[in-house]
């Protein structure tokens, strides 16, 4: 419920649960440790967005000279930073979900529901990886660039495409770990 | 199967899935696709995937919404909250029951630089439950005090709920922000008034704190003038023009950032902190526009929402009642289901009928209005039973309240809620005036 708590809890103490994972170590330890970095990474392209924007608002107004392009630039360095937040935030349990109507729901039960619909969250984010990487083929073969700066698009989609592959990774992981869990 | 009963089959099977809590934007993903895929041909849908991920997390309108959350959890992980409190405690704790009265101030202003309703309630909670518990408020004034307060935070302009409705009802989201300035500012003394009578049916829930002194009143707005500068430039920039809403919210976030570093100490591990809560509620976020743009394509296919609204239509209802009817369908959504879902899934069935009735406005005003009504259940939802998450997030933070004390103590808030809603349905001028539509 907190979500300081959660963000920063005691190293010692995620350290000890992992641990105490043995089968999922390596991929456990993996998975967590890449989606936090890259999610971090995701929240300074935010930053480096947000300075562009001060450069051009303050040269438009101050020098009467706007970053020519700013709106593309802002526009892809977020879409990649959202990118890179999607396995993090699958990885971290943050998708919503209604959890109302099965609250009454025993533990176990739940847990199988879960692993349900990580199997086609799973499926789903498999087939974007596939969709997704053909539109990069598109993008890549038809030299399509943004239309002010002429950015090669194809270039953007290749994080779109490692986005969705990893969280189809993070889709199998909780697949594990939750059929580990029911067998328990 | 026609199109019609296959949008309607798809919308049961949507509905199911989420009851048994599948990703809501899985459920919207599955149901939308399929839909689309049997109406207009695999191929196309097989095409639409390769374009819709990107073309949706690429998109100028919806840049704000990371920056809009950065500069939320900013000001969280600040310490700005604490200044806002003191002063607002300065000014009005004296009255009986003007501790909770200063929460539901600090929140608004807090509120003024975070567009997330938990964030606004536990970021406001970790200062004023103590400062309550120390002049002897009630848990059950102190907890629902800050989680209505709390909901200020979406209300009051900027508002992550409020970009998305810009998106989904085609409208300009300056004229949604402005529009909410007024009703924020009737929730702020409709809470304040719900307060007053708290303490008078139950006078030793919420006692008198001693006096300040002129001298320290005006002294403890020096903490509270940077927040209002930067609403001010923020939303006053992009309401003459100054900036794109995408700047003003690059704009805010910096400021915000600023001021969290020099009055509030942050330092890196909390702007780590800030960047990763960040990254969880703007990929929750995005995941789902990513669905709910398959399930819209599809619903915009099966002509369901044009044949609902042409058959509400042709019943000769008045347009006010219909009006009505669907706000308390709102509000009893909004007790089960996340507010973000549920604009998702039913602003773009219910808004197309909503506008094809004569309200004696322009359309654009129209959309506005209930876009705010709309805005104002998913408040509601936050506050009322069973899956309040403002009032579990705050209880959860205040030892030995039980929950159901903090429900109890809600009652005076929701009634103060349901009154704003009726000014705002019968007195659109509300919300239209200061955005200048008519």
């Amino acid at each position: 419920m907190d979500p300081e708590k959660d963000a920063e809890g005691p190293a010692q103490r995620r350290a000890l649960d992992v641990g105490q994972r043995d089968a999922g170590y390596g991929l456990s330890a993996a998975v967590e440790r890449i989606t936090r970095w890259l999610a971090i990474v995701g929240g300074g392209l935010l930053l480096v967005a947000i300075v562009l924007t001060l450069v051009s608002v303050i040269g438009r107004y101050g020098f009467s000279q706007p970053l020519p392009g700013d709106y593309e630039i802002v526009e892809i360095v977020c879409a990649i930073g959202v990118f890179l937040f999607f396995p993090y935030t699958h990885a971290t349990n943050s998708n919503i979900t209604a959890e109302f109507f099965t609250s009454g729901l025993s533990e176990r039960s739940k847990r199988f529901l879960d692993v349900i619909h990580d199997i086609v969250f799973a499926l789903v984010a498999a087939l974007l990886t596939w969709r997704v990487g053909s539109g990069l083929a598109g993008k890549y073969l038809n030299g399509e660039t943004s239309v002010l700066i002429g950015i090669p698009l194809w270039w953007a989609y290749c994080f779109a495409v490692l986005s969705m592959a990893l969280l189809t990774i993070v889709c199998l992981w909780r697949i594990t770990m939750g059929i580990e869990a029911l067998r328990r | 199967m026609s199109n019609l009963e296959l949008g309607a089959v798809l919308f049961a099977l949507m509905m199911a899935l989420i009851i048994l809590r599948m990703p809501i934007a899985i459920s919207m993903f599955v149901c939308g696709a399929l839909g689309f895929g049997m109406i207009a041909g695999w191929r196309p849908l097989i095409g639409l995937m390769a374009e819709v991920p990107y073309s949706r997390v690429a998109n100028h309108e919806l840049t704000v919404i990371p920056l809009f959350v950065l500069m939320g959890q900013l000001a969280s992980q600040g310490g700005i909250s604490q200044g806002l409190y003191r002063s607002a405690r300065a000014w009005v704790g004296h009255f009986r029951g003007g501790i909770a009265m200063a929460t539901i101030g600090g929140c608004a202003m807090f509120g003024a630089i975070c567009g997330s309703s938990v964030a606004t309630g536990a970021t406001m909670a970790s200062i004023a439950l103590p400062e309550m518990r120390r002049y002897g408020y009630s848990g059950a004034l102190s907890t629902s005090a800050l989680a209505a307060g709390g909901t200020l935070g979406i209300l009051i302009p900027p508002s992550i709920i409020l970009v998305i409705y810009a998106i989904l009802s085609e409208q300009s989201l300056v004229n949604l922000f402005v529009a909410a300035i007024i009703p924020g500012i009737i929730a702020t003394i409709g809470y304040g008034i719900a307060v007053w009578i708290y303490v008078r049916i139950s006078p030793l829930a919420g006692p008198a704190a001693e006096r300040e002194r002129w001298r320290a009143r005006f002294a403890s707005l020096k903490s509270v003038w940077p927040v209002a500068v930067i609403f001010m430039s923020v939303i006053g920039g992009i309401y003459v023009g100054i900036f794109t809403p995408t700047e003003g919210a690059a704009v805010g976030a910096a400021a915000t950032a600023a001021l969290s570093v020099t009055a509030g100490g942050m330092r890196l591990r909390g702007l780590a902190a800030a960047v990763l809560e960040t990254a969880k509620i703007t990929g929750m976020i995005f995941l789902i526009l990513i669905g709910a743009e398959f399930y819209s394509s599809f619903l915009a296919l099966s002509q369901l929402p044009q044949e609902l609204s042409q058959w509400i239509t042709g019943q000769g209802w008045s347009p006010i009642i219909i009006l009505i009817v669907i706000i308390v369908i709102y509000l009893f959504l909004g007790c089960v289901m996340d507010g973000l879902a549920m604009i998702l899934v039913t602003v773009p069935v219910f808004l197309p009928l909503i506008l094809q009735l004569d309200f004696g406005m322009s359309s654009e005003a129209v959309a506005v209005w209930f876009g705010i009504l709309v805005l104002i259940a998913v408040e509601v939802g936050l506050i009322t039973p069973p899956i309040g998450i403002n009032v579990y997030v705050i209880n959860s933070m205040a030892e030995g309240v039980p929950i159901t004390e903090t429900f109890k103590g809600i009652v005076p808030f929701f009634l103060s809620d349901l009154v704003r809603i009726a000014i705002i349905i019968f007195v659109p001028a509300t919300t239209t005036w200061l955005a200048g539509l008519k």
